[in-house]
């Protein structure tokens, strides 16, 4: 059973899929078009406060740091292609594991050398991201938000949130870009971590 | 596995490596931990050490002019008070340092007969600034019951690359992982030398391979970039890396004293780092910075070391054992 979720959607996990503890956020996008050079796009994930800030340095999972503190963000593995099937990306919530702190964990993709390369989210198609239940295979169920052409301009997009709201796990469609965000650095200073 | 190229010594575990004074380099006891081996991949960082170097002496200076890091001023080493440079647009903020103890051991056992540089090693005496920030984490102090940080083992190396500490003089920067992960780095060609000298580097991947990066010659994705007047190394594949080495060439027909600075920055950070090098008139080629990845974190050593011999002369004398200098796109003269 397949979820879709519009652009601020949001979707109670307990309500959705009540024995979730495994949470899997998929990430995929084809390259529409390209001159050749390779189209790198990163997902990220933002372990944030009540205020909407990460926590440290620590608590961003990326390609070179694969999990938080605690282990319960893991970035599945880093895809600088985009071929294959199935998602391009990936990271793994331990739902039962994500410390207390942590109110949300923000989902963001970003295009490597988006800039030189002159690349954005207008090139790519198809660009999706879903969250099922890793450890159940007998449950199908697939929360879906694809993405559609709002952040066309952008090199940086705000995919999901999963979020905690009275005691319980919701998963948001956020797609939001941002233009003044041309890399991954700049994303990082979004969500409140300094650069040096 | 590493290639048959190069697959240098692991570093030895016991002792700590004083890069503070001018003596030659000293080893510490009580035997701290094992140094820990770099995830990237086989083999382990080479002798990248900075004992023994004829004329250089040893930095612990403090804050250099224009908000940049002066790794190698001939200053003494700071204290507390000295107020660190201010930084200005176009010289934005500089790494912290470590403590001048500069207990950080990247060099594996001495090797019986090694070329030169030599590097020797004798006893420590503890002469430590008690201005200097207190280390990270201390061997001798660590719980043995808490789990140990990778940190812990480099008491010295900062966690975070901090303008704050930029008097404190390191020699050595470890960017966090996400310094470590993001933006390129940039080794420029010195300034004011008239012609041109040449920024040479060699790398050694994770999976063995060692790479030059002929100049004018660019990969489409590469993890090393030339230019005219700088190389680039790109953290986004830092997961490719095991360690590097820059090496700067004179231009021929300077005096003997004269002096440049090969610059490093960091452009995620807006960090800016400066290896002096000196006597330009007297060498052929000077290792300028070092570079490592161990766990993720990319530590970088500026070395200033001269060498008066061919260009495979630097490379070797940090564990790079290369073919003909021709096939890495190294070149004797600029």
């Amino acid at each position: 059973m397949v979820v879709n979720l519009s652009k601020g959607g949001n979707i109670s996990l307990a309500k959705a899929a009540p024995a979730l503890t495994h949470a899997r956020i998929g990430l995929g996008w084809d390259a529409r078009s390209t001159d050749g050079q390779p189209f790198d796009l990163d997902a990220s994930a933002f372990l944030c406060g009540a205020d909407g800030r990460a926590i440290s340095d620590q608590h961003f999972v990326f390609y070179n740091q694969l999990s938080d503190p605690s282990g319960s963000v893991a970035h599945v593995g880093d895809n600088r292609t985009g071929e294959g099937d199935g998602d391009d990306e990936a990271i793994d919530v331990f739902l039962d594991k994500v410390p207390a702190e942590v109110e949300t964990v923000s989902i963001v993709v970003s295009i490597d050398q988006a800039v030189q390369r002159r690349q954005n989210f207008g090139m790519v198609s198809n660009a999706y991201v879903r969250l099922f239940d890793a450890d159940n295979q007998a449950d199908d169920t697939t929360i879906m938000f694809e993405l559609n052409e709002d952040a066309s301009t952008e090199a940086a997009v705000h995919f999901a949130d999963l979020y905690r709201r009275g005691g319980e796990w919701k998963f948001r469609a956020v797609g939001q870009g941002w233009a003044d965000a041309t890399d991954l650095a700049s994303v990082v200073a979004k969500f409140g971590l300094q650069a040096g | 596995m590493p290639a048959a190229a190069s697959t240098p010594a692991p570093p030895s575990g016991g002792g700590l490596l004083d890069l503070s004074s001018d003596q030659p380099a000293t080893r510490s006891g009580p035997a701290a931990p094992s140094t820990p081996s770099p995830s990237a991949g086989p083999g382990t960082p080479p002798a990248a050490t900075s004992a023994g170097n004829s004329g250089t002496s040893n930095p612990g200076g403090g804050a250099s002019s224009g908000g940049l890091l002066d790794l190698f001023g001939d200053e003494e080493p700071a204290t507390a008070g000295a107020a660190p440079a201010s930084p200005t647009p176009s010289a934005p903020s500089a790494p912290p340092a470590g403590a001048p103890g500069n207990l950080l051991d990247l060099s594996p056992e001495p090797p019986a007969a090694a070329p030169a540089p030599q590097h020797t090693q004798t006893q420590q005496t503890q002469s430590q600034p008690a201005a200097h920030a207190a280390p990270a984490g201390d061997a001798g102090a660590t719980d043995q019951d808490a789990p140990r940080r990778w940190t812990d083992h480099f008491p010295h190396v900062r966690d975070t690359w901090k303008q704050d500490d930029l008097r404190q003089g390191p020699r050595v920067v470890q960017f966090d992982r996400v310094q470590s992960g993001t933006g390129h780095l940039t080794f420029s060609q010195p300034e004011g030398l008239g012609t041109p000298g040449l920024v040479q580097a060699v790398a050694q991947l994770a999976d063995g391979r060692i790479i030059g990066a002929p100049q004018g010659v660019r990969n489409r994705d590469p993890l090393v970039d030339y230019s005219a007047r700088s190389l680039k190394i790109h953290l986004r594949l830092l997961s490719q890396l095991q360690r590097f080495l820059v090496v700067f060439t004179p231009p021929q027909g300077l005096t003997a004293d004269a002096a440049a600075v090969v610059r490093m920055e960091d452009d995620y950070s807006q960090g800016s780092y400066e290896a002096h090098v000196k006597k330009l008139g007297s060498v052929r080629h000077v290792a300028a910075f070092s570079g490592f990845v161990v766990d993720g974190h990319l530590v970088v050593r500026a070395e200033n070391r001269p060498f008066t011999g061919g260009i495979m002369e630097p490379f070797a004398a940090f564990g790079y054992a290369l073919g003909a200098p021709q096939a890495l796109g190294l070149m004797e003269h600029p």
